[in-house]
């Protein structure tokens, strides 16, 4: 901690001497309270359900000062410069930009198109193709704008790449997914991550990602094989259930169909990839590196678990309205598990010369995408 | 005198920072470096709080001289000196301009949209209607129907057809310009009868079978084309697309908007028709009968049949706003149906035989 003298000090102006800047140790602090951001998620809540929801992006906004604030960089508090109009403006922008004429297109296909004729299953692939390339978008435009709206000492964030870009990159690596039935998943998440995180500028320094696949691939590989087995024990031990003569086997004995299971292996597989999830978020760490520091997680199966669980609780069972609770918890477990090592020379990172977006969010907030 | 406080200063150049020394004087915030390499001067009205000053953080400022510059001391007394100077830093709740103004635009926002919803859709439906062009809204009213009378056959019995076809023929053969309708029957028990879009006008089964003769049913129908001709059905169309807008508007999300095609009964069901829409379909129905030279008085006598069963609780019109909907009361429609008798019949017999049983 830097001390700060409390008694007033009159210093003579004309020391000479520049002493150099003491750095204080290279680390991420989540300091906020929920007691100090109850009253602030109170009164949002309220003010939410007398404005009709209206007064989500001044509410928003406030959490996030608050959440910035609390988060210090070496000892320094991080500031959010954000305004609630802004995200106001960006939602208007998008709603009458995207989303109208999107509602409009798509209530006169399902009016004027015959819902089982082949431009119909044309629109529909369109409107897919549509909806991936826009959420691409939102990801990389919400992301923009909030680093720009983060501030350490006077220094902005940003992002230097192109939203379109990195849009049809979305849908065409989230394609290629679907179409392996997700083995090019670990692929997918490495060339998106890494696009953001190498766009992602702090001041004029740029964000390097350096990431091999191999080890994605290994607990990839182990998550999906676990799975498939525990689905086929399953369907075994209930095929064997299904022949003996109890009263479960009543339910049972018709079998299941393809796609039934299927359907229930999609629900099965999120579920063991929480492990690779580990291995993602501790390798990403480690891949990523700025000005010459590097960063290290460590993520575990149950430090995670312990993250997730309550934040889910905790938005379930406050209707939602908790959330901020949730993004508190996951800064923190973010500040508290990160290691930061090297050394950082602040005097070498000037001022971002790009333009900030003036208004922020609006197709994020349109696809429901808001994180924090 | 004001004191002088130790403070870091970081010039929003490079994230570089400096020792200084801040001072609030008469004329503003003077800034200066302890090794002596700058000095900066920040007049109080350009300065700004980052945020509210709090015991266990720093208070950081900034000027709009220098927008990415930063000021943070730890002085309690800084602070103190401060709120002397420039009161306007720490202003809270309402006495911020900036917040004043904000719930100022929310609630004009609000009161907008407000009258929009309450004033403007309803007035602005009309004419919109007018601009669909007719062959949208055919296709409109043709998705309307399969979906209102999914599972619900159609009765097509030829000859059945045939003398429906001869009474819409009759009723609109005065019309210029002509109306294009397309009429049917719906094979439903239900005594109602309902227009949708584009000229598309449903019978259902149940009013042919409580009907006493062929005038009766002329009536609905005259009634129905009102509606038609008016452009009814489309108004509320828009009307409930206004309002899904509105909605999607202040959730935020598009569900709303993306599922009025496919919401069924979407249409009718939200709103129906006003009170006023319903005179004007009433006096254009009892204009056609006049025109087409048949009697108003099977109208009212309908009316008064059906008066006794709506007040049981029976089932008349049912989940769709058609015909016999709640307004105008039944009561009011039976005294405005005047009663003048022609003498003459929408149908003959054998025709009107033939409508009765078109289900068959």
């Amino acid at each position: 901690m830097r001390f700060y003298p409390t008694v007033a000090i009159i210093t003579p102006m004309n020391d000479t001497v520049a002493p150099p800047e003491e750095l204080p140790p290279l680390s991420l602090q989540q300091r906020g309270r929920a007691g100090a951001l109850a009253p602030i998620v109170v009164l949002n809540t309220f003010l939410n359900i007398i404005t009709l929801s209206i007064y989500r992006f001044w509410g928003k906004t406030k959490v996030r000062q608050y959440l910035w604030r609390q988060t210090y960089f070496m000892d320094e508090p991080l500031e959010y410069s954000g305004a609630g109009g802004e995200l106001f403006k960006g939602f208007l922008a998008a709603f009458l930009l995207v989303l109208l004429p999107m509602a409009i297109v798509s209530n006169l296909a399902e009016t004027y198109l015959d819902l089982e004729s082949t431009a119909f299953a044309v629109f529909s692939v369109l409107s897919y193709i549509v909806v991936y390339l826009l959420i691409g978008m939102a990801i990389y435009r919400a992301r923009r704008y909030r680093l720009s709206r983060t501030v350490w000492r006077g220094i902005r964030g940003g992002m230097s790449g192109s939203s379109r870009q990195y849009a049809v990159r979305y849908l065409l690596s989230w394609a290629l997914t679907l179409i392996t039935l997700g083995w090019t998943y670990p692929w997918m998440r490495l060339t998106l991550f890494g696009r953001l995180m190498e766009e992602t500028t702090f001041g004029n320094r740029a964000f390097v990602f350096r990431a091999g696949l191999g080890p994605l691939y290994r607990i990839f590989a182990i998550c999906w094989i676990a799975s498939f087995l525990v689905l086929a024990v399953a369907m075994l031990g209930l095929e064997i259930l299904g022949h003996s003569d109890t009263e479960f086997s009543l339910t049972w004995t018709a079998g299941f169909s393809f796609w039934q299971i299927g359907l229930l292996w999609l629900i099965l597989l999120p579920v063991f990839m929480i492990w690779y999830k580990v291995r993602e978020i501790n390798h990403f760490a480690q891949a990523t590196s700025f000005m010459g520091i590097s960063f290290q997680m460590d993520a575990t199966l149950w430090n995670l678990m312990r993250l997730v669980v309550p934040n889910l609780l905790i938005i379930i069972c406050t209707l939602g309205f908790g959330m901020p609770f949730a993004q508190m918890r996951t800064f923190r477990y973010f500040c508290d598990h990160l290691t930061i090592q090297g050394e950082l020379t602040p005097a070498w990172i000037e001022q971002t010369r790009a333009e900030a977006p003036t208004i922020g969010e609006g197709l994020a907030d349109v696809f429901d995408l808001g994180a924090v | 005198m004001a004191g002088a406080y130790d403070g870091d200063f970081s010039d929003g150049h490079t994230a570089a920072l400096h020792e200084v020394v801040a001072q609030a004087q008469n004329d503003g915030l003077h800034i200066n470096s302890k090794t002596g390499d700058f000095t900066e001067h920040w007049k109080f009205a350009d300065i700004r709080a980052i945020d509210p000053p709090r015991a266990d953080t720093p208070f950081r400022l900034t000027s709009q001289t220098m927008p990415d510059a930063r000021l943070s001391v730890a002085s309690p007394e800084f602070v103190d000196d401060l709120r002397r100077q420039a009161p306007q830093l720490f202003l809270t709740g309402f006495a911020q301009p900036t917040l004043r103004r904000n719930l100022a635009l929310v609630i004009l926002v609000l009161c907008i949209l407000g009258l929009f919803l309450w004033q403007g859709i309803p007035r602005l439906s009309a004419p919109l209607a007018q601009l669909v062009p007719a062959q949208w809204a055919q296709k409109f009213g043709e998705t309307y129907r399969g979906r209102l009378l999914s599972g619900v056959p159609i009765c097509k019995d030829a000859s059945g057809t045939a003398a429906l076809a001869v009474l819409t023929k009759r009723l609109t053969n005065s019309l210029s310009p002509p109306l294009k309708l397309n009429v049917v029957v719906a094979d439903k028990a239900q005594v109602n009868a309902f227009a949708l879009p584009g000229g598309h006008i449903v019978i259902m089964r149940g009013l042919l079978e409580k009907a006493e003769n062929s005038d009766e049913v002329a009536a609905v129908l005259a009634h129905e084309i009102g509606h038609v001709s008016r452009r009814h059905p489309l108004q509320i169309g828009i009307h409930v697309a206004g309002i899904g807008m509105l909605v999607d508007l202040f959730t935020g999300e598009g569900s709303t908007l993306m599922g009025i095609a496919g919401d069924v009964g979407g249409l009718l069901l939200l709103l129906g028709y006003s009170r006023d829409m319903e005179r004007e379909a009433d006096a254009y129905g009892r204009n056609l009968m006049v025109t087409t030279g048949l009697s108003t008085g099977a109208i009212a006598r309908f009316f008064a049949r059906l008066e006794p069963a709506a007040k049981n609780g029976e089932e008349i019109g049912g989940e769709i706003g058609g015909y016999f909907s709640s307004h105008p009361p039944l009561k009011e429609r039976i005294k405005a149906a005047e009663n003048t008798e022609t003498g003459r019949r929408a149908l003959n017999d054998t025709d009107w035989m033939a409508l009765q049983k078109i289900c068959r």
